[in-house]
């Protein structure tokens, strides 16, 4: 029975079943990730007016009684470059780190990752996932949110162990695997889909049968629509790909994943 | 099976949108959007059950404010499923349409009456209407105290078709403190003002005897955010999953047990 999951679960026959839809398994995972911090590809923008806003909790004092733990923050452009990179030590049970064009020395907009570490081995028989906030703000303005969305990379909790975990998201051999995001926009001036790609290979993707394109490792991408748009279709070979949304109204935004 | 639910209360307006979709693109044109509510005739409470007041094109319903009832939820079922509908006990399953990965959602939408809104993606799973147990949610997550207007609109859908009240908390989990207690009902959509000073980092909601989903709105008068927080469970993936947020939640109860609200 071991060997039959082994063999089931394994990457090139998930990719199979993911691709003929026989009992999909979009994301994966197992006890090899025990003892792992896992974070979203978390958007971030300082273009055009934005501030990001990411709002954490210590996960592990929390949950675990983990005291003195460490909030290792990785910041990349839309191109996967990285940016910047720090190390939070001595924050509140919850806490916030706003992103600015000025923090990052860059304007645009990317992709951060978010582990949390000890100096040590824990022991945990179970991963960390972090599924904190966004929110964005233009102009000013309120910060709008919406919370982690999927399992990118992970990353040991102790510190010392510097080896990545990729690919929990899967892929599939052909650009069949449909998402339709579940809200109309007739009513919208501009809406924005912020795609991040969550693995280490490259995704093809095609909104609405008019527009395509690819994306490689951890790349991110800003699609604008435009108003008059009922329905929003994505096809991609990525088994769990669900862009965040901007959805402009007047001198407004409401952020939401999809 | 999912409901869906409205942010409509007395400081808020809603809307709600529904697809006849799934999130891989089936669709199903039979489908019917059904509301529910508790309801008292002779003293006998029942759910009471409707076809939804709501607009429709090809691909959605929409549920808009003045259609919206206190109290009111949502669900997709065909013909042959609704037949499954309990008065008396609010079921699970009773349509299989809204079984899906990701989970079906709705968008649900609140605004300020001058125009801005927001939304989120909303369900409330099934699997949760059976359930009795408490919730902890960080209040210092999703609310600003440089906001003028803070408040938690916390929805409970439960299987019986009772209005009872429970309470609620606001904890300082490092002081070890209770700084509100107050009540709130099951099968409602309440909403709770929140002190600007209780967003704090280290402070809770705590709900006692019934779960829910609690929406965090914060808004400065001219624009407005909304979104849910995770239960804790979502944060551990593994053995240690449900063991790790229960020694957490205990910690709360006791807070609750040695404190008498002041």
């Amino acid at each position: 029975m071991k060997l039959l999951k082994k063999i089931a679960t394994n990457n090139f026959v998930l990719k199979i079943r993911n691709t003929i839809n026989f009992k999909r398994v979009p994301v994966f995972l197992n006890e090899e990730n025990n003892n792992q911090s896992i974070s979203d590809a978390f958007p971030w923008r300082t273009d055009n007016g934005f501030k990001t806003k990411f709002k954490f909790t210590d996960i592990l004092k929390l949950l675990f009684s983990e005291e003195g733990s460490e909030l290792e923050i990785k910041f990349f452009d839309h191109k996967y470059n990285e940016i910047k990179s720090i190390i939070l030590k001595n924050f509140n049970l919850t806490d916030s780190l706003i992103i600015t064009k000025d923090f990052l020395s860059y304007e645009g907009y990317g992709v951060f990752f978010v582990f949390h570490r000890k100096d040590k081995n824990l022991n945990i028989s179970s991963s960390i996932n972090n599924r904190c906030y966004i929110g964005f703000s233009i102009s000013n303005d309120v910060y709008s949110y919406a919370h982690g969305n999927t399992f990118v990379l992970g990353k040991s909790i102790n510190s010392k162990i510097d080896k990545t975990k990729k690919n929990f998201v899967h892929k599939s051999f052909l650009v069949n695997q449909k998402y339709f995001i579940q809200n109309n926009f007739l009513d919208s001036e501009k809406i924005e889909l912020f795609f991040a790609n969550p693995l280490s290979k490259k995704i093809n993707i095609a909104i609405n049968n008019n527009c395509s394109f690819a994306l490689n490792p951890y790349n991110s991408k800003i699609i604008s629509i435009f108003e008059n748009t009922h329905l929003i279709k994505i096809r991609s070979d990525c088994t769990f790909l669900r862009p965040y949304v901007f959805n402009y109204r007047g001198s407004f935004i409401d952020f939401h994943h999809s | 099976m999912n409901f869906f639910f409205s942010l409509k209360t007395k400081s808020f307006k809603s809307r709600i949108c529904i697809a006849k979709f799934t999130n891989f693109g089936k669709i199903c044109k039979k489908i019917k959007l059904y509301s529910v509510k508790v309801d008292n005739e002779n003293g006998e409470y029942f759910w009471n059950l409707r076809i939804a007041e709501a607009n429709q094109d090809e691909f959605f319903f929409t549920v808009e404010n003045k259609s919206i009832q206190d109290n009111q939820f949502y669900f997709l079922a065909k013909d042959d499923e609704i037949l499954n509908f309990n008065k008396i006990l609010l079921k699970k399953g009773i349509s299989k349409f809204t079984d899906t990965v990701p989970d079906y959602r709705s968008n649900s939408r609140l605004y300020l009456t001058n125009g801005p809104f927001s939304s989120y993606q909303a369900d409330y799973p099934d699997r949760m209407i059976g359930a009795q147990g408490s919730v902890v949610s960080s209040i210092g997550s999703l609310l600003s105290d440089e906001n003028q207007i803070n408040k938690i609109i916390f929805v409970n859908i439960f299987e019986k078709p009772i209005i009872d009240e429970f309470e609620f908390y606001i904890i300082d989990y490092e002081k070890e403190k209770i700084l509100h207690k107050g009540n709130i009902f099951t099968n409602s959509i309440n909403e709770i003002d929140v002190n600007p000073s209780w967003i704090k980092p280290s402070n809770f909601l705590f709900t006692k005897n019934y779960i829910g989903i609690p929406v965090y709105v914060s808004s400065n008068g001219y624009n407005i955010s909304c979104e849910h927080t995770h239960p804790m469970t979502e944060y551990v993936f593994g053995n240690q999953k449900f063991i790790a947020v229960k020694i957490f939640k205990e910690k709360i109860n006791e807070i609750v047990k040695k404190n008498s609200y002041k």
